[in-house]
């Protein structure tokens, strides 16, 4: 029952983006985004996440959507995964982080970040389209007034993580291989 | 109904009826196992799908893109059965349409809310199939998938097992009809030689032997009966023209009997009119002695007036009568004329009752009479009987006691008792006493006759009112006289009578009459 309350909000949050992205609530349509991504990534059981622990999704530059995750998160919480969020400054905050969202489209400090990562295995995102061509693994797009995204499964792979088929359905364009060239 | 039907008929509707309705149970079990099991099968496939379908659209729930959840239902075009397919999204009763894919143009669309989708049909199948992502439920797919084919399946299986169906029965129609000679024909074959036999009454005829099996037994019995029947008919005949030999003898000694019966009644009557004119003619004896003495007496007194008259007339003639001695003459005339007078009335009082006796002994006439005077006549002229006797005779009865009946009956009952009684019961002259007790009763009259005499055995007293029965054949019994009693009591005096006895302890007879007929 609860849940199906959560997904009548998002249902309502994604109409409601369908027409015009207005500021406030593009940010509560990404933060659903970023949880729901969640589901459908796997982490190497070797890791933190892999160990059944909460998912940690971390948000840099953009306090907008740190406060929307968290609202979201305590709002409705998850009965199958723990999922905590917070607010970075610097990349050695990243420690533990499971999914880095990279709100600031500068793509000097986006490269910046993916070098200074502390560790493999986290799902990276960013709003830029040219990022999953940077290192990166997701990007939002904005088609046609809709929030969709990119997804580069070969930087998902590469750093030990699996992603369902399923997501990758939904995503406008997988690039299957570090070099270019989309499905 | 079946009943009545000829056997071949029975044959057919057994045989026939039987296939059609083995058949028709196996067929309707097999077409209803079929359509269930394939149904059956075409559900888990349909499940599967939905499973597969399920899975495939969460993402697309998850992210709320209902564009690819349409996307990917639209691949269910490669399963044509499958008409529509509805992905609805949310809890149970809120869950609203979220996606749904058509085929073609027959298919109505999928309804907005999912409380509006209808159950599986007999023409449609209808899977449910939760959408959950980990454990959470997002929405829930219905797929239906048409049963057309499964129809169109069904549809041939029972053109075929009609097809089948009617085969057989073809083919058992053939072989029935084949049977049917093997069965009835026998049977036919013995009804015919039974008609034939019952019309023509020819128990010389024979049923054919086709085989061994029961109807060869029956056909086997059938003649045995019949060669029965002709034997007995045989026989019965005979017995029948002896029979009539029988009864034709039979009849004759019949005749013969009837005439030899009637022959003795008629002597037995002749017999009895003998015996009682027998009996009347001892009356007459007794009258002839009983008067005889009067008479006698009468006579020897006249005969003495007689002479005393010619003696006094003599005197008168010769002058020398006297007065003394005429006076003596008198006297003695007064004498004699007084005994002749004497003994004359008695002799008339003895043939007047005699005479009354006698005529109510042959006449039997009906009148009213005196008992006591009756009686006391009877026995004077029984007198004679009893003179040589030691036998003392006493009446007791009432001087008034009166009967209306027939008084010749009664007085020749009396008699024949009281001779009975002398020839039998005083053999040798014994001294003895016989008492006749006259009383009234209720309107009948009671004789209550005894004797002290030497009695009777039982087996005689037994035979006693038989005709012709006597213990004295040769000295003088005629058998007749105890029968007479019992003829006169019962059909003059219509009364009853009895006979009391025991050897060596006298006999009683006890008669009862009504006083008035």
């Amino acid at each position: 029952m609860i849940w199906g309350m959560r997904f009548c909000v998002i249902a309502l949050a994604l109409s409601l983006a369908g027409n015009a992205l207005g500021q406030g609530l593009e940010q509560r349509v990404k933060a659903a985004y970023l949880v729901n991504f969640t589901r459908f990534i796997d982490w190497p059981p070797e890791t933190k996440r892999g160990g059944e622990e909460a998912v940690e999704i971390c948000v840099v530059g953009n306090r907008d959507i740190a406060i929307a995750l968290s609202a979201l998160i305590k709002s409705k919480p998850s009965r199958d995964v723990r999922i905590r969020s917070r607010l970075i400054l610097l990349p050695e905050q990243s420690e533990g982080c499971d999914v880095l969202y990279l709100a600031d489209d500068s793509g000097e400090l986006q490269r910046y970040w993916l070098q200074k990562l502390p560790q493999d295995h986290i799902l990276t995102i960013a709003d830029n389209g040219d990022f999953i061509d940077a290192g990166g693994m997701i990007s939002f797009v904005i088609v046609s007034g809709k929030l969709r995204f990119d997804i580069n499964q070969a930087n998902i792979h590469r750093s030990g993580m699996s992603v369902s088929s399923r997501l990758l359905s939904l995503a406008r364009t997988v690039r299957r291989s570090a070099a270019k060239g989309s499905s | 109904m079946l009943r009545d039907l000829p056997i071949q008929r029975k044959i057919l509707v057994s045989i026939v009826g039987t296939v059609t309705i083995v058949l028709v149970i196996i067929e309707t079990v097999f077409v209803l196992y079929n359509w269930f099991s394939v149904r059956e099968t075409v559900h888990k496939n349909l499940l599967a799908v939905a499973e597969v379908f399920s899975l495939n659209t969460t993402a697309a729930m998850s992210f709320s893109d209902s564009q690819a959840a349409e996307e990917i239902l639209s691949s269910l075009r490669g399963m044509p059965e499958i008409h529509r397919a509805c992905l609805y999204q949310g809890e149970a009763k809120q869950a609203q349409l979220f996606a749904s894919y058509v085929r073609g143009s027959d298919a109505k669309d999928c309804p907005l809310s999912l409380l509006d989708v209808k159950a599986s049909k007999l023409q449609v199948l209808t899977v449910n199939r939760d959408v959950w992502l980990g454990s959470e439920r997002l929405g829930r797919l219905v797929i239906e998938r048409q049963l057309s084919d499964l129809w169109a399946s069904t549809r041939l299986d029972i053109m075929l097992l009609l097809l089948m169906l009617l085969l057989s029965v073809g083919i058992a129609f053939v072989i029935s009809n084949a049977l049917q000679k093997l069965i009835a024909g026998p049977i036919l074959a013995l009804l015919d030689t039974t008609r034939k036999v019952s019309l023509s009454g020819d128990y010389s005829l024979r049923a054919d032997k086709h085989g061994d099996d029961e109807v060869g037994e029956l056909i086997d019995g059938f003649n045995v009966m019949l060669s029965h029947i002709a034997t007995r008919d045989t026989d019965l005949a005979r017995a029948k023209e002896e029979l009539t030999l029988r009864i034709h003898q039979a009849d004759a000694a019949n005749t013969e009997l009837r005439k030899a019966v009637e022959d003795l009644n008629r002597t037995q009557k002749q017999l009895v009119a003998t015996e009682k004119m027998a009996s009347l003619g001892g009356l007459v004896a007794g009258v002839a002695h009983e008067v005889n003495t009067p008479v006698g007496v009468s006579v020897t007194a006249a005969s003495t007036l007689r002479a005393e008259s010619i003696e006094a007339e003599q005197a008168y003639n010769e002058g020398k009568l006297t007065g003394s001695g005429l006076k003596h003459y008198f006297e003695h005339c007064m004498q004699s004329t007084e005994i002749i007078l004497n003994n004359l009335r008695r002799a008339a009082d003895l043939v007047h009752s005699f005479k009354q006796v006698a005529v109510d002994q042959t006449s039997f006439e009906r009148r009213k009479f005196n008992l006591k005077s009756y009686f006391d006549e009877t026995l004077l002229s029984l007198r004679p009987n009893l003179k040589n006797t030691q036998v003392a005779v006493e009446i007791d009865c009432d001087a008034s006691l009166e009967a209306n009946s027939v008084p010749g009956a009664i007085s020749q009952i009396f008699t024949n008792l009281l001779m009975n009684s002398l020839m039998h019961a005083y053999p040798s002259g014994e001294a003895g006493r016989i008492r006749v007790v006259v009383a009234e009763c209720d309107g009948d009259i009671e004789i209550c006759y005894s004797d002290d005499g030497c009695g009777m055995e039982e087996e005689v007293r037994e035979k006693i009112f038989e005709p012709f029965f006597t213990t004295k054949r040769g000295a003088g019994g005629s058998g007749l006289g105890m029968h007479i009693v019992f003829n006169l009591v019962s059909q003059q005096l219509k009364g009853q009578v009895e006979v009391l006895s025991a050897l060596g302890e006298g006999t009683e007879v006890r008669i009862r009459f009504p006083s008035g007929l």
